[in-house]
């Protein structure tokens, strides 16, 4: 029932991450996360002075700057800036500092499938590092449809243009919580299931889907661990790299 | 410590937090009130962390995440470093590496009244307190302490100023003195003022001593503080 | 007497049209709290859907749907092109969502709306994940010539959920569009026969007779929901989707299937409850649209 994958992985196995933050000198706050061979660098800037028009005043205002590998940015681009804006807004807590302007700029390093993921989990780093306040972090993963109905994860270029359909989700990330397990907060419980993002590309039937929800969500709890790993090495100056 | 995180300790005080983290369940306490610093936020009955860094504790009730940062985040009774960028009837404006201009009112110094408002051309730089850091207007700052005294707030003239982490800052102003500072002080004579905001000012009769302390302090941030000691101690023997 | 009480005596002392204005949010919620929506709507149900042909006489096929007072306006005009060289055998469709300054107070001339290209692309996304059209029909010689199919939405009235309406009239343009009539010239050159011309021609330099029509396997339909705290808004209004930021949108195709799942970000997280109950509104909103659509094919075939 194992599909092959052209690098030999599992259905389940994601790529080797890594993740580096405060790369960029003159940035407020910066990271780079790689899967594999696609690596994104986020810069962050901000919060300046001001609101952009068409935006409320009395909130924080993001503004998401998506500068593709080579070229123009064109609708993709678009897209994507837009996808990005709206999911980093849900994660921030934009009462804090209002009448300001914060921008995110996500350069693609390389591409080799599960971009916008990359760049989610990228940004996510950046605003940590910028010290942006944020309401929890958010972690993000591509799961691949093949034509036989199997999930596999974090696919490649290639494996993203082979299958039948892809999803990319973004779930909150897994929190530490002096709450006893299973305590009566349903807060924290809602919090582990619900999904911010969701895309979709390629028709699946519903069922295919919750599957790719379930699948991907364990996985995020994998992706949170190295986050947070991530997050305190450098927080002790323990060096740039991990995992 | 990812890998604890099946056994949770029962505090995460001194611990590394990462946004969202749930230190503490207000409604377990009975009525006790906390104080919460900068990283956290109340939300409902659980206080949440917002802000990745160390979690910190201080008798009897104060919870704070420690952080560092390139951008500050104006905060009532910080000592910071300004720079005049105006000046206007009622106020002057002051950059405070905050997310908005800061206004430094005319009057806000050791006697000060109409008839004798100092002088202050664009690009001065000053030590001063922030009195007022609401989100929604400019924040207020004065260049006398809470007993209206000048103390140690006004202009700094000469000497050098650079920039650096908000974490640096609080470093340098930690008590007991930083190793850095400490060490130097023993053997060369020469003036610092950190602002909580990342900015240092350091000013030396010699200008040789002034880039020693400088680089020394702007490397250390990531030193231990044995490490910290071993750094002066090499610079020192070089100068000397 | 705290302040959320002395407005809330404001709200009700005041006129409902100053308190909407003034206090949006409250003036919804109270809305809400009584199970209806400011505009007269139970919860769970949206708005009229009407659909009917476009009238564009220049273009091949066209459509114009309104979803409330949403009002798009889509066509087809149908190109020959060379296909690509990997793909020989395939034709092309590309979209294009407009949004002029005719359509909402927020878009101004010379300043395009931000929305619309990031509409587009959605657009391009569901209608090929869709499976709604087999580019290889668009085919007419094998790697010499093939339809390069252009279709350009316009949106006349923005009132909430352009992409579902987009959607809609994209669907419907598909359904009602009249391939144009080819023939092959002694050269080997493929012309586009116009409609008047017809009869002047003889029969065999026709290339595509008796194939007028695009096979269209499985019409894709989508459903707009807000959420907010923890009420599911299908099909929100404009002035909704300022008060909401959450949203989320199901694309399904008359099989059943599942083309796209839209969501992205908001303050509500979407737990796996909610995206069952927005798809089966979605498969109710489905038949509605569908019966609509399928009334206005028949209709036309009558005239």
């Amino acid at each position: 029932m194992e599909i092959d994958r052209t690098d030999g992985r599992s259905p389940n196995q994601l790529r080797p991450l890594a993740c580096s933050r405060g790369i960029l000198h003159r940035s407020h706050g910066s990271a780079s996360w790689s899967q594999g061979d696609t690596r994104v660098i986020a810069a962050v800037y901000g919060p300046k002075a001001g609101t952009k028009k068409n935006e409320n005043p009395e909130r924080a205002c993001l503004e998401v700057i998506w500068k593709p590998k080579t070229g123009q940015s064109g609708k993709e681009e678009k897209e994507y800036e837009t996808i990005l804006k709206r999911t980093l807004q849900s994660i921030c807590i934009l009462t804090i500092n209002p009448n300001t302007t914060t921008s995110i700029i996500i350069q693609v390093v390389h591409d080799d499938g599960s971009l916008l993921p990359c760049a989610v989990n990228a940004a996510c780093v950046a605003l940590v590092d910028a010290g942006i306040p944020l309401k929890h972090l958010a972690v993000s993963i591509c799961c691949c449809l093949a034509t036989c109905g199997h999930v596999i994860l974090d696919p490649t270029k290639l494996e993203e243009e082979k299958m039948k359909a892809f999803a990319y989700l973004v779930f909150p990330n897994s929190i530490n919580s002096i709450l006893p397990e299973g305590s009566s907060h349903t807060k924290s419980k809602q919090l582990e299931d619900g999904l911010v993002t969701s895309v979709t590309h390629g028709g699946m039937s519903v069922e295919d889907y919750f599957h790719c929800l379930d699948r991907g969500r364990a996985a995020t709890a994998r992706l949170s661990d190295f986050l947070r790993k991530n997050l305190q090495s450098q927080v002790l100056g323990e060096g740039s790299k991990a995992g | 410590m990812g890998d604890k995180s099946s056994v949770l300790p029962l505090t995460l005080v001194d611990q590394l937090v990462v946004p969202g983290d749930v230190i503490l369940d207000v409604s377990a306490l009975t009525n006790r009130t906390i104080k919460l610093g900068g990283g956290l936020r109340q939300d409902a009955d659980l206080i949440t962390v917002t802000k990745a860094g160390r979690l910190r504790f201080s008798k009897p009730n104060k919870y704070w995440v420690e952080s560092s940062q390139r951008r500050y985040v104006p905060s009532v009774e910080d000592s910071v470093l300004g720079i005049v960028v105006d000046s206007k009837a009622d106020n002057f404006l002051i950059d405070i590496k905050g997310p908005a201009i800061a206004f430094l009112p005319v009057l806000a110094f050791e006697g000060g009244t109409r008839r004798n408002i100092p002088k202050l051309e664009a690009g001065t730089l000053l030590y001063v307190r922030v009195v007022k850091a609401n989100p929604d207007t400019n924040p207020e700052l004065s260049c006398t302490d809470t007993s209206g005294k000048a103390a140690e707030y006004g202009p700094l003239k000469d000497g050098f100023m650079f920039e650096c982490s908000t974490g640096l800052s609080r470093m340098l102003l930690s008590s007991p003195t930083c190793p850095v500072l400490e060490e130097f002080g023993k053997k060369l004579s020469f003036e610092v003022a950190v602002g909580l905001n990342g900015r240092v000012w350091v000013n030396a009769e010699s200008p040789s001593t002034v880039i020693v302390v400088s680089n020394a302090i702007l490397k250390s941030e990531s030193l231990s503080s044995t490490q910290q000691r071993i750094l002066a101690r090499k610079l020192l023997e070089k100068v000397q | 007497m705290g302040l959320p009480n002395e407005s809330g005596d404001l709200l009700s002392k005041m006129d409902s049209d100053a308190s909407r204005r003034l206090f949006p949010l409250r003036f919804y919620e109270s809305h809400l709290s009584i199970s209806t929506r400011p505009d007269g709507r139970p919860l769970k149900s949206a708005r009229e859907a009407f659909v009917g042909p476009g009238d564009v006489a220049s273009a091949d096929g066209s459509a114009m749907t309104k979803i409330g007072s949403t009002t798009m306006l889509a066509a087809i005009k149908m190109e020959i092109m060379t296909p690509s060289a990997d793909k020989p055998d395939e034709g092309s469709i590309a979209v294009e969502f407009y949004m002029p300054p005719i359509c909402s107070p927020l878009v101004r001339p010379g300043r395009p709306a931000e929305i619309a290209p990031v509409i587009s692309k959605q657009l391009y996304d569901t209608i090929m994940s869709s499976g709604m059209i087999d580019l290889k029909e668009l085919s007419l010689i094998s790697g010499k010539a093939a339809w390069m199919v252009y279709l350009d939405i316009y949106c006349l009235d923005a009132d909430g959920a352009l992409f579902d309406a987009a959607l809609y009239s994209a669907a419907a343009a598909f359904s009602f569009l009249q391939i144009p009539v080819v023939s092959l010239s002694e050269e080997g050159r493929l012309t586009i026969i116009p409609e008047e011309g017809n009869g002047n021609k003889s029969d065999k330099d026709v290339v595509n007779k008796g194939k007028r029509k695009l096979t269209i396997s499985s019409l894709p339909f989508s459903l707009t929901c807000g959420l907010h705290k923890n009420y599911i808004l299908p099909d929100p209004t404009s002035e909704e989707e300022t008060l909401m930021e959450t949203f989320v949108t199901v694309v399904l195709n008359s099989s059943g299937h599942l083309v796209s799942l839209y969501k992205p970000g908001g303050p509500v997280l979407a737990q796996t409850s909610t995206i069952q109950d927005c798809i089966a509104l979605t498969r109710q909103r489905m038949t509605d649209l569908q019966k609509s659509l399928d009334e206005a094919i028949t209709e036309m075939k009558v005239d």
